[in-house]
């Protein structure tokens, strides 16, 4: 990891090596627990995924998701690009583009959520009875996927009411820019919103592969 | 992350440039803010304290599971009798006194899950991990206290779904805790009464345990890859920190295929989704369900069941190593091997959990391939039981109460163990799969060592948790009744090689009266065993409030961080600077006698 700004190291002597520490990684443990969380879900996905290939090599019935469904990794990769261009506004202190940015981070989180659930909608129209495993394999993989992108919308809804309420108090944020706390939450939040939205990427290629 | 300010390993200033003054100062909460009894006893963030509340949990569970064994254990001695007390007990499940098959298939599942996920999972993982990852590694606490407090509650959420189950009117899940579809997949308690609720409580529960491993795992390795004290390096770290650490990555890299399994499960279950069901027919009317597969779950099942056991026993094998080195006061024979072992453990374990498939038809090929990643198992494992013994041969040996525990760990080890090569044979698994010997190997290696294991760490670092020791008459007597009962309970097992597991009763098979009384002896066995626990209960809490006080800051002379700190160190475990590491964890007996891991290099020694 990149670990070369001030405020990060000013993390790490204020928090962690004031206190005589042995430093393997220069991470803040949070953020290296979120990288660790991050192999979790990953495994999470590999097992889903897995099961799914294991299926697929015993029978398997192929359908073509709903048009929609192709429009969801435009969503996810403009998401990922807000979000780091959120973080960079709120290191370079322009707070009111970066509040901006987080809104519309948030707002194409909601448009990607539409999508889902329209193209959750377009395959029940198509009757597939849910005992058919490829179409029960769909909706899990989506849902899951969702359940992870809900705890992020959470978060972002947290991070971006704050900015918001303090919008007539620059001070309040300068203030912020100078406590670790705060980037750091920035950091990790936007952290797992890459991951989630790589993930759906991967996601997508996969059902993509297997289902057309 | 909104927890950094109640996170003790911020610097409180007051104390930066103060020395360890190191005195004790007989109460817990001496230099931080006023605490009440529910932050300091229930929704506290002190890693001490929550890890007394995994070992009391953990108490309770073992105790709970403990007593359904002897319920069935009584079945199996002596099918045709009735037991009036039954009846008083469990009301219908027993009716005349004879446990209903129903209900004996839920005692056999619920003893299972809550002996492997709830005792030897969160009962010795969390207990340790919790107390020993910050003192041992020189941090005020974990990386993350609030999310410590979060792993512990949603354990209790998780045991207290679990414990509703048992008292509902189709009674708890009982299809095994391996929890197998077809059998579990239908929500029809008319197939099996288990499966209805019960077994819904048992998925919310298993599923709240594993958020619960996940939160408490994320926060073990990144305290300990992250705030280790100056001077301490990974090279230093005892064993029991590299042992919990493994048995976290394995946690957070497994669980997750065991709750991938639970969500397909209960879509199956609850929404009519066919991805583990196929084809039933049940009274002669054919279901709807078709192209699922029974064999899927149990790889999902099996990816995190195997590594399951070595998230057991690998805590339990750096506690032995670190105990016994203290109490044999020489040095771990073999830091370096002991360390890769446990890593080739934990790698290996990846590869091979379908040796509990072996049954399902799977091609042979596959199955050689599976058998050579376990066998290749008993390399790593014997070069640890080969420095344990040489780490005891020509020590000065104290035969305390945990160093017992510890040589008795090694025992078990090599007796469990050596069947385990037997099983990992495909040709001998076929016909030995699901027997009895089967329950005797698993039982001795990963039930009975890893409770050695943890009891040896509970002997060891009690005066370290609650200021007072445990008394020793007592403890003695806990250790040689465990161990002669437990092998008389577990050890005939291996010769009830045809019988089956899992069977209400043998009375109806001829073929089985040859063993004649071998039932009841194991019962009895298992009775006394269980006795033996009462001791260890007594005992336990009795010493916690009337224990002789502890008068030494390190009453074992010890060399690592914990016993560096006040007999009852309060939140954030020392009074000054914590303290820095010069030398590994294991210099005992040296030519400047046992020196502890915060005293510098002397001139002319050699850095470890």
């Amino acid at each position: 990891m990149k670990d070369s700004t001030n405020y990060k190291d000013q993390i790490t002597s204020e928090n962690y090596s004031g206190d005589n520490r042995e430093i393997a990684i220069r991470m803040h443990p949070q953020k290296l627990a979120m990288y660790i969380s991050m192999l979790s879900m990953t495994m999470f996905f590999v097992a889903l995924t897995s099961a799914l290939l294991f299926k697929k090599g015993q029978d398997w019935f192929s359908f073509a998701p709903p048009a929609l469904f192709y429009y969801s990794p435009i969503l996810v990769v403009l998401n990922s690009f807000l979000l780091h261009r959120a973080t960079n506004l709120y290191k370079s202190a322009q707070f009111k583009p970066f509040r901006n940015h987080l809104l519309l981070a948030l707002l194409s989180a909601v448009g990607f959520f539409l999508v889902q659930w329209f193209t959750w909608k377009g395959i029940l129209d198509m009757r597939l009875d849910r005992r058919v495993v490829s179409a029960a394999f769909f909706y899990v993989i989506m849902l899951m996927h969702a359940l992870h992108l809900l705890g992020g919308v959470s978060a972002l809804l947290v991070v971006w009411f704050k900015a918001w309420r303090s919008r007539k108090d620059e001070l309040f944020e300068l203030r912020n820019i100078i406590n670790p706390r705060r980037v750091l939450s920035i950091e990790v939040l936007t952290l797992f919103w890459h991951f989630v939205d790589g993930l759906w990427i991967y996601l997508f290629l996969f059902i993509l592969f297997n289902y057309t | 992350m909104a927890d950094l300010t109640t996170n003790p390993n911020v610097v409180n200033p007051s104390h930066e440039g103060q020395v360890d003054q190191g005195h004790d100062h007989g109460h817990h909460d001496d230099h931080h803010h006023e605490e009440t009894f529910l932050t300091k006893y229930v929704f506290s963030m002190d890693h001490k304290m929550i890890s007394k509340q995994f070992l009391i949990t953990g108490i309770f569970w073992a105790f709970i599971g403990g007593a359904m064994s002897l319920l069935f254990r009584l079945q199996l001695a002596w099918p045709e009798s009735t037991f009036p007390f039954m009846e008083t007990l469990l009301g219908r499940w027993a009716e005349g006194g004879q446990l209903s098959p129903d209900f004996y298939y839920a005692l056999v599942t619920i003893h299972g899950t809550v002996l492997v996920f709830f005792v030897l999972t969160g009962g010795l993982s969390g207990t340790f991990a919790n107390f020993l990852i910050p003192l041992q590694i020189g941090a005020r606490d974990m990386a993350s206290p609030l999310m410590n407090m979060l792993s512990y509650w949603f354990f209790f959420a998780s045991s207290m779904v679990m414990f509703c189950s048992l008292f509902i009117e189709t009674g708890p899940a009982s299809g095994g805790w391996t929890s197998y579809p077809p059998l579990n997949g239908l929500r029809d308690v008319a197939v099996n009464k288990g499966s209805g609720l019960g077994f819904d409580l048992w998925l919310t529960s298993i599923s709240l345990f594993i958020v619960s491993s996940l939160l408490g795992g994320l926060n073990y390795i990144s305290t300990i890859i992250n705030l280790r004290t100056r001077g301490m390096t990974l090279s230093r770290l005892p064993l029991v920190v590299w042992g919990l650490m493994f048995a976290a990555i394995l946690g957070v890299l497994a669980f997750p295929a065991l709750l991938s399994a639970a969500v397909l499960l209960e879509f199956d279950r609850l929404l009519d989704t066919s991805f583990f069901l196929n084809n039933i027919v049940i009274n002669g009317e054919l279901l709807a369900y078709k192209g699922g597969s029974p064999i899927l779950y149990q790889h999902l099942f099996w990816f995190l069941g195997h590594p399951e056991v070595y998230i057991i026993i690998i805590p339990a094998m750096g506690i032995v190593s670190d105990v016994m080195s203290v109490h044999a006061r020489k040095p771990i024979f073999g830091y370096k091997a002991m360390l890769i072992s446990m890593l080739a453990i934990v790698v290996i374990g990846f590869f091979v959990w379908a040796h509990h498939m072996f049954v399902t038809g799977m091609s042979p090929v596959l199955g050689v391939v599976f058998a050579i990643f376990t066998l290749l198992i008993a390399v790593p494992s014997a070069i640890k039981t080969f420095n344990w013994i040489t780490t005891l041969w020509r020590g000065n040996l104290r035969l305390t109460v945990p160093m017992l525990f510890c040589i008795g760990f090694v025992s078990l080890f090599i007796t469990g163990g050596v069947t385990g090569i037997f099983l990992g044979n495909p040709a001998v698994d076929v016909q030995l799969h699901d027997t009895y010997f089967v329950v005797a190997h698993f039982h001795i290696i990963m039930g009975v060592a890893a409770f050695f294991g943890m009891w040896a760490g509970v002997y060891h670092w009690f005066p370290k948790m609650f200021g007072r020791h445990m008394n020793r008459t007592l403890g003695y007597m806990h250790f040689w009744i465990t161990l002669v009962s437990a092998y008389l309970v577990f050890f005939p097992m291996h010769f009830m090689t045809g019988f089956p597991r899992r069977y209400w009763s043998f009375t109806n098979f001829e073929t089985f009266n040859t063993m004649g009384n071998l039932q009841a002896i194991i019962t009895i066995a298992a009775f006394v065993v269980f006795s033996a626990q009462i001791l260890f209960l007594t005992n336990f809490f009795y010493s916690i409030f009337r224990g002789r006080p502890v008068t030494e800051k390190n009453p074992w002379g010890a060399t690592t961080l914990e016993w560096t700190t006040p007999i009852r160190p309060g939140h954030g475990n020392w009074e000054g600077n914590i303290p820095s590491v010069h030398r590994w964890a294991y210099d005992y007996s040296t030519a400047n006698g046992d020196v502890g891991q915060n005293v510098p290099l002397q001139e002319g020694e050699v850095v470890h």
